[in-house]
């Protein structure tokens, strides 16, 4: 439709980076609950810009009601935004067309209970159209790939939580999506679970898949993802690479070994004056946690404002 | 049987039913006003909430991206989706309705009165009934709480972000519930049909010994007797054995006794006969009905109407015995191929008593046959006597020869009836002979009985009635639950179940106040046509004269601009109950048991009528189903 709206939208779209590598877009996306009444009951999310590029693992972090959830509902469509767009393949988020090429794992695997594995996938596959002898390999491919053969047949409310959680996994995959949303994938799998897991967000990534997923499991985001933003109270504090956001710029540490302490004295003199051998001179790396924390910290002190850093 | 609405041909009822409007004009006009509201509403709610501009565009964009949406709906996504309410269904334990039904079934024996005259007419009114609510309730809690515990359990989540539209929910759910009620609605059918055929069935023995029939037979060429009694020993029949008819190779049966009659066979001859008797005939009957116009003469036998006795239901007009009133049925279309044999006519009268005396007593009716031509030589019949009884359903064959007088020479002369038949048409006058007794009629007391259908058919007829039933019950109820909780999804459809099924008296008691309204009675009025005005206004102003002790009949006279704002105000809320009772359907309609009870066969008019209202229903509830669910959050 012709009109204000939609010259600003084009507008929009030429000022951005390059549409085909760019998965997921959101402008200054908001989010407010309100009851029956319309009467404001959270901000869930303040106006988020965020840029997903094809190929890469996105996480989303944040503690408990950051937010992170409410964005990826956003992005699938549960949810309108309140005011703001959100973009996924440069359609509207709630676009049907977008769908057969997303996969989605909910935070809890929602699926019907009084189905078995193999059943709940055929459904699943059903819903994308997909012909009777693909869906029954990609079946068996997805059953083995989660490790529940053996377990197959039986109703999924006789499932363990990690074993729903696979075949929640298996479900977001059945269409081979090129979008993968995962909603804390992590939780509820025991530490070898946990591995693969994340061995799998690799390997999609290895595959040219791109991966946006939402934790507040710290050390899985540090080993798996690209680059991450947190989210506090549905405000942005920090955008960026992980291996920039973790090292620390103004500091150099250096490590040697065999040295008297004359000797030790002396490289002090050296390196003010630039000589000696040197073992080891790097940024120490801070874990995830420790920024983390340090950002909720900021956060509850200077209400309102990104970050102190600067990515 | 009552029949109080005619049954009009399908293209007629279609096209020009009502007023000459036709039930497709009635349903554009409905749907176009229904979207027109519809779209103004979400308009004045968007707008609240985001502002009159922007509303515009919401709104504007909404519809239009539900044509691809309609168009796309993939018929594999549906059919995947009803499996899954099928599914669901089965693990919800719906099969205990079934378990239910076959209880009520296995313990009706001890509540029904098995001393009544119609047991046919009991056992399946009762089988149909007990069908008919089981299914409709479970119809009900299916198609209400799925929805709803979809999204609350948030396995809609998992659906709603693969590439499902929401026509497809909506359609899958309706298509997969409908099955459920169709393989239960079987299940009970087949049920119930031995259950009718089980209760029914019962044999009797000649209560004689075959020699002293032969006996009878050979002196008196003649022998009356009497049937055993049947297992729970509620009647015999009083049968009578013609030598005559026997030697003709004609069926010997027994008199007509609590609705059948049994054919009695002779095998062997002399002291070797033996006499058997078969199974009960006749009272599981699909019989097809003939009907006529009916017209009234008055009592001085010019152009007039019936009377009436006083009974507050006007369906029945009277005709006064000892006069020239008559009942004039009119017949179209008799031709001597469709009645080779004459015309079988049945009577079902209903007799007024203004003296006292025997109330089993029969009253004297005359029937004549007519020919519609008044000028013609020969336009009578000589009148057909008979004893007319109440509830009971007469049957009067009007054989092929008659007898007639000849108008010019004033003799008696021998007629076929089909001379008296001018272009097709037929007259059947009745007249009631005794005076001070009135003969109560309607169109449908009397008909010419055409043929008999197969009983089994009609009984498919009257479960498909109850399964269309169904159906509108599970659109109603997976529409309500696009956008209302479970529990408020049921109890939302069973209020248009309810206000259906007494759309007909809940419109006869404001019909009246629609009528007298100033505003609202010019623009409805044709629509509406059947109910009279009546005074004393709408609600505000009943309220206000129940203030001001203003009784119906004296003017309110108050400021005509108070006036003006009652009477709008009046126009605006029985407006728009008009508008809901005329949008739900008359489930009342849907009701054929009383045809498959009372022995009728099903129009296929009927049912092809009531499956243009259920197919126009589910059309508009698949649509309003899919904007509550495409505009809903779903995680919301």
């Amino acid at each position: 439709m012709p009109g204000p709206a939609a010259a600003e939208q084009t507008a929009a779209r030429t000022a951005s980076p390059p549409v085909a590598d760019i998965v997921i877009e959101t402008r200054s996306l908001s989010k407010v609950y309100r009851d029956f009444w319309g009467r404001q009951k959270v901000r869930a999310l303040k106006a988020l810009d965020l840029h997903v590029k094809r190929g890469e693992i996105f996480g989303l972090l944040g503690p408990n009601g950051s937010g992170k959830s409410t964005t990826i509902k956003l992005l699938l469509g549960l949810l309108f935004p309140t005011s703001g767009q959100a973009l996924v393949f440069d359609r509207d988020a709630t676009d049907v067309e977008n769908k057969d090429k997303i996969g989605y794992l909910p935070e809890e695997s929602y699926l019907y209970k009084f189905l078995n594995a193999e059943e709940t996938l055929d459904f699943y596959g059903r819903l994308f159209n997909m012909p009777a002898d693909r869906r029954k390999a990609r079946i068996q491919e997805l059953i083995d790939m989660v490790d529940l053969n053996w377990a197959k047949r039986r109703q999924l409310k006789e499932y363990s939580k990690g074993m729903t959680r696979r075949i929640g996994l298996a479900q977001a995959l059945i269409n081979d999506p090129e979008l993968i949303m995962l909603d804390e994938p992590t939780t509820g799998l025991d530490p070898i679970g946990t591995r693969q897991m994340k061995d799998l967000i690799l390997d999609l990534k290895a595959r040219g898949k791109t991966v946006l997923m939402c934790s507040h499991l710290l050390a899985d985001v540090q080993d798996v993802c690209d680059r991450i933003a947190i989210l506090h109270q549905g405000e942005l504090k920090e955008l960026g690479r992980v291996d920039m956001l973790l090292s620390v710029q103004d500091v150099t540490q250096v490590r040697a070994k065999g040295l008297s302490k004359e000797a030790e004295a002396e490289i002090r003199a050296v390196i003010e004056r630039h000589g000696g051998e040197l073992l080891a001179m790097e940024n120490p790396r801070t874990t995830l946690e420790e920024l983390f924390l340090n950002i909720v910290q900021d956060a509850g002190a200077r209400p309102g404002r990104r970050a102190a850093r600067d990515a | 049987m009552v029949v109080e609405k005619e049954v009009l041909p399908y293209l007629q009822w279609l096209l020009f039913s009502n007023q000459g409007y036709g039930a497709l004009f009635a349903f554009l006009l409905l749907v176009s006003a229904a979207s027109l509201v519809g779209i103004l509403v979400c308009y004045a709610v968007t707008s609240a909430r985001i502002g009159l501009w922007e509303a515009f565009y919401a709104v504007a964009q909404t519809i239009a991206n539900a044509f691809p949406d309609f168009r796309r709906t993939s018929f594999g996504r549906v059919a995947a989706l009803s499996r899954l309410a099928i599914q669901e269904s089965i693990r919800r334990k719906v099969l205990v309705a079934f378990a239910i039904f076959a209880v009520i079934l296995l313990y009706a024996g001890w509540f029904l009165d098995v001393r009544t005259d119609h047991p046919a007419r009991l056992y399946l009114s009762f089988a149909l009934t007990a069908t008919n609510y089981l299914i409709l309730v479970m119809a009900l809690f299916l198609s209400t709480f799925s929805l709803p515990n979809d999204i609350k359990n948030r396995t809609m989540y998992t659906v709603a972000t693969k590439p499902v539209r929401a026509t497809e929910i909506v359609l899958g759910r309706i298509v997969g519930f409908s099955i459920v009620g169709t393989a239960m609605l079987a299940l009970m059918g087949i049920v119930s049909y031995g259950f009718v055929v089980r209760n029914l069935s019962h044999n009797h023995t000649l209560d004689a010994d075959p020699a002293e029939i032969e006996a009878s037979l050979a002196k008196d060429g003649v022998w009356e007797g009497e049937t055993s009694p049947d297992a729970k020993g509620l009647h015999r029949h009083p049968i009578r054995i013609d030598r005559r008819r026997l030697d003709e190779g004609g069926d010997i049966t027994t008199e007509l006794e609590r609705g059948h009659w049994h054919v009695v066979r002779r095998t062997g001859e002399g002291a070797a006969a033996r006499y058997a008797i078969g199974p009960p005939e006749g009272q599981l009957q699909a019989r097809v009905p003939v009907y006529g116009k009916l017209s009234f003469l008055s009592r001085t036998g010019t152009a007039g109407d019936g009377v009436n006795v006083g009974s507050e239901w006007g369906y029945r007009k009277y005709i006064e015995g000892g006069t020239l009133a008559s009942a004039v049925w009119t017949f179209e279309n008799i031709t001597p191929e469709r009645f080779p044999d004459g015309l079988p006519l049945e009577l079902n009268l209903s007799i007024f008593r203004t003296h006292k005396g025997n109330i089993e007593k029969t009253v004297l009716g005359t029937l004549f046959v007519k020919s519609p031509n008044r000028g013609a030589k020969i336009r009578s019949s000589t009148p057909r006597n008979f004893h007319a009884q109440e509830f009971v359903v007469d049957r009067q064959r009007i054989p092929r020869k008659l007898q007639a007088i000849d108008g010019e020479t004033s003799t008696i002369k021998d007629i076929d009836l089909f001379d008296l038949v001018e272009d097709g048409k037929l007259e059947v006058w009745l007249q009631c002979a005794e005076r001070g007794q009135y003969f109560g009629v309607a169109q449908a007391d009397l008909y010419v009985r055409s043929a008999n259908r197969p009983f089994w058919l009609n009984f498919i007829k009257g479960y498909a009635g109850i399964w269309l039933q169904m159906v509108l019950i599970v659109g109603f109820g997976v529409t309500a639950s696009t956008f209302l909780s479970g529990p408020i999804a049921m109890l939302g459809t069973l209020g248009a179940v309810v206000l259906g099924l007494s759309a007909t008296f809940v419109f006869g008691v404001f019909g009246g106040a629609i009528q007298a309204n100033p505003i609202l009675g010019p623009i409805v009025g044709t629509i509406i046509s059947e109910e009279k005005a009546m005074p004393g206004g709408g609600p505000i102003e009943s309220l206000v004269r129940l203030v001001t002790q203003k009784n119906i009949m004296i003017e309110l006279d108050f400021p005509w601009l108070a006036e003006l704002i009652i009477k709008s105000l009046d126009a605006a809320m029985l407006g728009s109950m008009l508008a809901v009772t005329r949008m739900l359907p008359d489930f009342a309609f849907f009701d054929t048991t009383k045809y498959l009870a009372y022995g009728f066969d099903i129009d296929n008019a009927l049912l092809a009528q009531q499956a243009t209202i259920v197919a126009g229903y589910m059309l508009v509830l698949t649509i309003v189903g899919y904007f509550f669910l495409k505009t809903r959050e779903l995680a919301a």
